[in-house]
């Protein structure tokens, strides 16, 4: 197969970034409790391991670039809080020896950090198996990189299989099939509406009765396509930009971490120092990056249609919110909230009238029902 | 076009539902004030005094709280009141329906009636002559544009409004129902039965409010009066919109236990 395919995937593809710096943020790792295994001012090669995880060291943050390490912040106990690397060149792929199956070459490339579970929104375990793995493929970015690579696509979803003992489920808007159906790997193209990976979970799969289900983004499962069908290491990722109207400027392909404040001033934003590419981030809308409001007095919600619409689960929408805002942890759970996570509130906060962050305040209770697991 | 203005509509209807519902009341107190002038503007000074003095001083005490959605229940009781009712009687009303109903749960929004029901019932229970009355046949018609604009917009459960009608039909029988009552009973259901604030959030919980709200104005209403009988939807909606907690924990309560079961 490797031979049929062109080693240089994109040869017309997007314009490519090429960073003056690269920020590896251990915020991008929800519940793992990162230490730096690089020290500033050492060289790292593309695919070096740059910081893991403290309890599992198996899970590791590997450099997506070649370059300097030019500063390591850290925290208390050691925490790591970012690595910033400077690139010694244009960010590319590179060929490596990929051995192991499916799990350790996922935690070798550092491609495991990109996985989520749903509930709780964090980096799976590497022990676990979930019920179901579901793949992104609802953004133009995650679009615009399948079609140029449907092989390592088709690889990577027939890698993923060995991860679970349930389907792999591509969800895409509609459109032509990214990939085959075949064995486990199954497609989920509804029509398309502008719903998201929330949606899509709670129809196939919920797991707000229990169980856990992984979700990552098609570009993770084309770099592990990648990985086992023709032993390439592929870090850049594709990225949409939007305008300050809302529209979308164009795809650029920079690699995790890249600074995008360059094509960002492109695209007419004005008042950005540094933006580094976050990870899973396939768009990057500056109007997001807001810090949320502060804990103020929160005004009454307006049950609109509109703002139950932003919600997977139509009936229990108005309730689910109403219970994040007082903080009800079991009522939360009951309206199922264990389907949510943070990003999927970002159109209900915009909507909604009183002012709630509810991204904030899903995160809250999903802590503690987190805890008292 | 039209698709997206009104997507764009229901997506500010939020923000923007005081505004939206005062530009609906707007024209119908444009024409009341066009063919009364002389007994509109004394009822209007104290209305409105009335409910931005009570909202203010809330506000105040609480240090935070808009004000402004105060004035929705003021134009609702401007429009519906009986023309003998004193300006003083309006404010002692309006104040009361807005201190019981919304501002000792925290402000508008976070009481669970509508508050223009229950400042004409407050009217029609402290001082007894002085019922609801459906108001002039233009005011009316200059409602209905508004009405549309709220339940476009989402403001107004649409759910309510056709099963209010539908409950209405069914418990007044045919010969209850004429074109005399389709005009006051549309604007009863969509300003005062689908109060986004009032109503039941949960879709079949909005389904059975409305025709709970339906059937009581046929039931409560004079038998066999000519025209429509506000008094009696002015107090079907009141008692609806007392149930309507009780229907959303209900409609909850059995989705939850029809989960329950799948998921064993």
């Amino acid at each position: 197969m490797s031979c049929l395919e062109p080693h240089r995937k994109r040869p017309f593809g997007p314009p490519a970034i090429v960073p003056e710096t690269v920020t590896l943020e251990a915020r991008d790792l929800p519940g793992l409790r990162p230490i730096a295994c690089v020290e500033e001012g050492a060289e790292v090669a593309l695919g070096t391991p740059v910081m893991h995880d403290r309890a599992r060291p198996a899970i590791r943050v590997v450099a997506p670039v070649a370059g300097r390490v030019v500063r390591v912040e850290t925290g208390l106990g050691r925490r790591v809080i970012r690595v910033v690397i400077r690139p010694a060149g244009p960010a590319r792929a590179a060929p490596v020896t990929a051995v192991g199956d499916t799990r350790e070459l996922m935690l070798i490339h550092g491609l495991w950090c990109d996985l989520r579970t749903r509930p709780f929104d964090r980096v799976p375990d590497p022990e676990a198996r979930p019920q179901a793995i579901l793949v992104n493929a609802l953004d133009g970015a995650a679009v615009a990189a399948a079609q140029a690579a449907p092989f390592a696509l088709g690889h990577g979803l027939r890698a993923l299989c060995r991860l679970t003992d349930g389907p792999v489920i591509l969800c895409q808007h509609g459109g032509a099939a990214l990939a085959p159906e075949e064995g486990r790997v199954e497609l989920d193209t509804v029509a398309p509406r502008h719903d998201g990976m929330a949606h899509r979970l709670r129809r196939l799969c919920s797991v707000a009765h229990g169980g856990e289900v992984w979700t990552l983004d098609a570009q993770t499962a084309i770099a592990l396509g990648g990985l086992c069908g023709e032993g390439l290491f592929d870090p850049p990722r594709l990225v949409e930009i939007v305008t300050p109207s809302g529209e979308v400027a164009g795809l650029r392909q920079a690699p995790l971490g890249g600074d995008l404040a360059e094509a960002l001033k492109e695209a007419g934003w004005t008042t950005l120092a540094t933006r580094p590419l976050r990870r899973n981030e396939t768009r990057i809308d500056p109007r997001h990056d807001a810090a949320p409001p502060p804990d103020g007095a929160l005004g009454p919600i307006v049950p609109v249609p509109a703002l139950a619409a932003t919600l997977p689960m139509r009936l229990r929408a108005i309730p689910l919110l109403h219970a994040l805002q007082i903080g009800d942890a079991e009522t939360a759970r009951r309206h199922g909230c264990l389907d949510l996570v943070e990003g999927d509130m970002r159109a209900a906060s915009a909507i909604c009238a009183s002012g709630a962050d509810y991204g904030t305040l899903l995160r809250r209770v999903l802590d503690e029902l987190e805890d008292e697991r | 076009m039209i698709d997206g203005h009104v997507t764009a509509l229901r997506k500010r209807a939020a923000r923007d539902a005081t505004a939206l519902r005062l530009i609906a009341l707007a024209p119908p107190a444009v024409i009341l004030f066009l063919r009364a002038p002389g007994t509109a503007w004394p009822n209007a000074l104290a209305v409105v005094t009335a409910a931005l003095a009570c909202a203010l001083i809330f506000a105040e005490l609480r240090g935070r709280g808009p004000i402004f959605e105060a004035l929705v229940p003021a134009l609702l009781m401007l429009l519906f009141v009986p023309p003998e009712a004193a300006p003083w009687q309006l404010a002692l009303a309006l104040s009361l329906a807005l201190v019981l109903g919304a501002l000792v749960f925290g402000g508008a929004g976070f009481g669970f009636l509508s508050i223009g029901a229950l400042a004409l019932a407050l009217l029609a229970f402290s001082f007894p002559p002085l019922v609801p009355m459906v108001p002039a046949a233009p005011v009316l018609w200059a409602a209905l544009p508004g009405g549309v604009l709220l339940l476009l917009a989402g403001l107004a459960p649409w759910r309510v409004v056709l099963a209010g009608a539908a409950g209405f039909a069914l418990a007044a029988g045919p010969e209850g129902l004429g074109f005399a009552q389709a005009a006051p009973l549309a604007v009863l259901l969509v300003y005062f039965a689908a109060d986004p604030f009032g109503a039941p959030v949960t879709g079949p919980g909005q389904w059975m409010s409305g025709l709970m709200v339906g059937g009581l104005i046929a039931l409560l209403g004079a038998p066999g009066g000519p025209g429509f009988d506000m008094s009696a939807g002015v107090f079907a909606v009141l008692l609806a919109g007392l149930f309507a907690p009780l229907i959303d924990a209900g409609v909850i309560a059995v989705s939850d236990w029809r989960e329950g079961v799948r998921h064993g």
